[in-house]
């Protein structure tokens, strides 16, 4: 337990550290999506979401990031919270000549598929996340803030194995202010 | 995956930007004059708030904007190697075209030309706005450029940023020649300054490797921080043999930009270094504390602190600036402010921004003296320790002073209207 708890400081350390060394390392976003529960159809929801995020590594290949999203929106007609999601959002690539600039034109973006993985604690059934699993197709990057559109996702639980909801994020843009 | 451990991945997403956001630290800046004193001399306060010391020349001036427009083409026209620039307002107009179309050209023969403009220039409300229009030819035409802090609808909610604005003004040519000060790429800028549709402003052209070198790699980093279309030192920076010319002036530089408040420590460091006598165009003077703090210090060491306010056309910033008077004069300040205009005559904007401290230093640039240009802005100003620029600057601002009317306690008390508070407000972060 000791070490466990060593280890997390170390690398809370050395995300401080990294921080210091690059440029714009942490942010926050929002989003709005629409999930559709397979088993459970009354769950589907329309929801926006905050998060924020982390990205202590500038890598042309594979950067990861992680973020800590919490959900709120329309189920079954009532509005409330919905879920909490965190993980990691990888970049697969980072590609500055793309095809999609004009989707951003005022300045050049890079552009960055990525596949993001975590956990989501549905406020339905809490006691046991779901795998989360997200492919952002369509995501352009500036120096300060990521954009992504019509990002699909599914929800594994992980009990039965099984996909338990799907669904197709419309936009997530997030900023990076620190 | 067990419950624990994605409890411990969900702590851990949440815990470490909570220790960054802690961990930022925030700076505040040293003040020399605890340490040294009355005594404190210019080059020790300067060099104790880190601002660096650079080597110029006696600049060329410039008051008129139709005057700017045309030496700024010569100078774009006779560029060799690079040229890089960065403006607050940038739009095509029939005044702009002139210094436009020859960076367009300059691009189109090669060289590499890097602008950066702030996205406000699309949201002019003065009467740039009828002349407006986009800049995209210069992108067709090879100029790289970069919008800093686009307003875009993806962006709406980057709160923070959209408060801070790109408002340095300069333009360097070769690696050798540095033009600036207060004057945009826009109609109301580059227009006749005696109509009532320009501005008075001004411009400085000095020319120092070593200010170009110190402000190309301010740029080049500036520039890979806020775009992917990423540019390499050495396209825009040339080492040159340094030609010393005749006549040689100490000057120190503070390019505030990432607001690392380089332009709130330059004046700070003049206002603890000043002797005798402090002049000032602030153009929109809203002080914060510290900058109250500062102007303080210096009236109770004797310094006499003078301020001329323009009587801007537009009456919403006139009464913001009525309203902040009662404060400037409390402090001490002996405040100015041209007379009101006769009849139909509507003045030329006063948009220029000089210090002239005691008989040695000119401060020039794009800063005002406000709250925004210490916080908020990205800003470029220079002191040149210079007898001769100090009395060309004198004489220059004796001409505005001569007529101007200086305010008193009583106007100042009549201004301060709860109604114009909201107004005031506005001004003072946005102004």
């Amino acid at each position: 337990m000791r070490k466990n708890r060593l280890v997390l400081i170390v690398i809370m350390l050395a995300c401080m550290q990294l921080s210091f060394a690059s440029y714009r390392t942490a942010g926050y976003g929002w989003s709005v999506e629409g999930t559709a529960f397979l088993l459970q159809p009354a769950y589907s929801s329309s929801s926006g979401a905050l998060h924020i995020l982390l990205t202590p590594f500038d890598f042309e290949f594979l950067e990861p990031a992680m973020f800590c999203e919490v959900r709120f929106g329309i189920r079954s007609g009532s509005p409330g919270y919905l879920n909490l999601t965190a993980g990691s959002e990888i970049s697969l690539f980072r590609m500055i000549n793309h095809p999609f600039g004009f989707l951003m034109p005022v300045n050049k973006t890079a552009y960055a598929p990525s596949f993001s993985i975590g956990a989501r604690w549905e406020s339905h059934d809490a006691e046991v996340p779901r795998l989360y699993m997200q492919l952002a197709w369509l995501r352009l990057l500036e120096k300060d803030a990521w954009y992504q559109w019509f990002s699909p996702f599914v929800t594994l639980d992980v009990r039965s194995g099984q996909i338990d909801s799907w669904g197709i994020q419309l936009w997530r843009f997030s900023y990076l202010v620190w | 995956m067990t419950y624990a451990h994605c409890r411990r991945v969900a702590l851990l997403a949440l815990f470490v930007p909570m220790i960054l956001v802690v961990s930022i630290s925030c700076s505040t800046l040293p003040i020399p004059y605890q340490t040294f004193g009355e005594d404190l001399a210019m080059a020790d306060a300067m060099e104790a708030y880190r601002l660096p010391m650079v080597s110029v020349d006696e600049p060329e001036i410039y008051y008129r904007g139709e005057q700017w427009a045309v030496r700024a083409a010569e100078l774009i026209r006779s560029a060799r190697h690079s040229i890089a620039t960065t403006v607050f307002l940038a739009s095509w107009s029939p005044q702009s075209a002139i210094v436009l179309e020859e960076l367009a050209a300059k691009a189109r023969s090669g060289i590499p030309v890097y602008l950066i403009f702030d996205s406000i220039s699309y949201l002019e409300y003065t009467a740039s706005s009828e002349k407006m229009k986009s800049l995209n030819k210069l992108r067709a035409d090879g100029v790289r450029m970069l919008e800093f802090n686009p307003f875009t609808g993806e962006r709406i909610l980057l709160l923070h940023n959209l408060m801070l604005r790109e408002h340095r003004k300069f333009l360097i040519v070769d690696s050798e020649i540095v033009a600036l000060g207060g004057m945009n790429y826009n109609y109301v800028s580059l227009n006749d300054s005696s109509s009532s549709e320009g501005q008075r402003d001004s411009m400085y052209v000095f020319r120092s490797h070593e200010l170009a070198k110190l402000l190309i790699e301010n740029f080049v980093e500036f520039w890979n921080a806020s775009t992917w279309d990423e540019v390499a030192l050495d396209t825009l920076l040339v080492n040159r043999s340094t030609v010393q010319p005749e006549v040689q002036h100490r000057a120190w530089v503070a390019d505030q930009y990432h607001t690392n408040e380089t332009v709130k420590a330059m004046f700070l460091a003049l206002f603890d270094a000043a002797d005798r006598e402090i002049l000032l165009l602030p153009f929109l003077p809203f002080l914060d504390k510290v900058m109250k703090d500062s102007v303080k210090r210096a009236v109770d060491r004797g310094v006499v602190v003078k301020m001329l306010v323009p009587w801007d056309m537009r009456t919403e910033n006139r009464l913001a600036v009525e309203y902040a008077a009662l404060d400037l004069l409390e402090l001490g300040i002996e405040l100015y402010r041209e007379p009101e205009p006769q009849g139909d005559y509507r003045y030329p904007l006063l948009h220029e921004k000089l210090v002239v401290v005691d008989d040695r230093y000119v401060m020039v640039g794009s800063s005002n003296y406000n709250y925004r240009s210490m916080n908020l802005s990205n800003e470029l100003s220079v002191v040149v320790e210079s007898t001769s620029l100090n009395r060309l600057s004198r004489e220059h601002l004796n001409e505005l002073f001569i007529d101007a009317h200086r305010i008193t306690v009583e106007e100042a008390r009549s201004w301060r209207k709860l109604e114009v508070l909201p107004n005031y407000w506005f001004t003072f972060v946005g102004g």
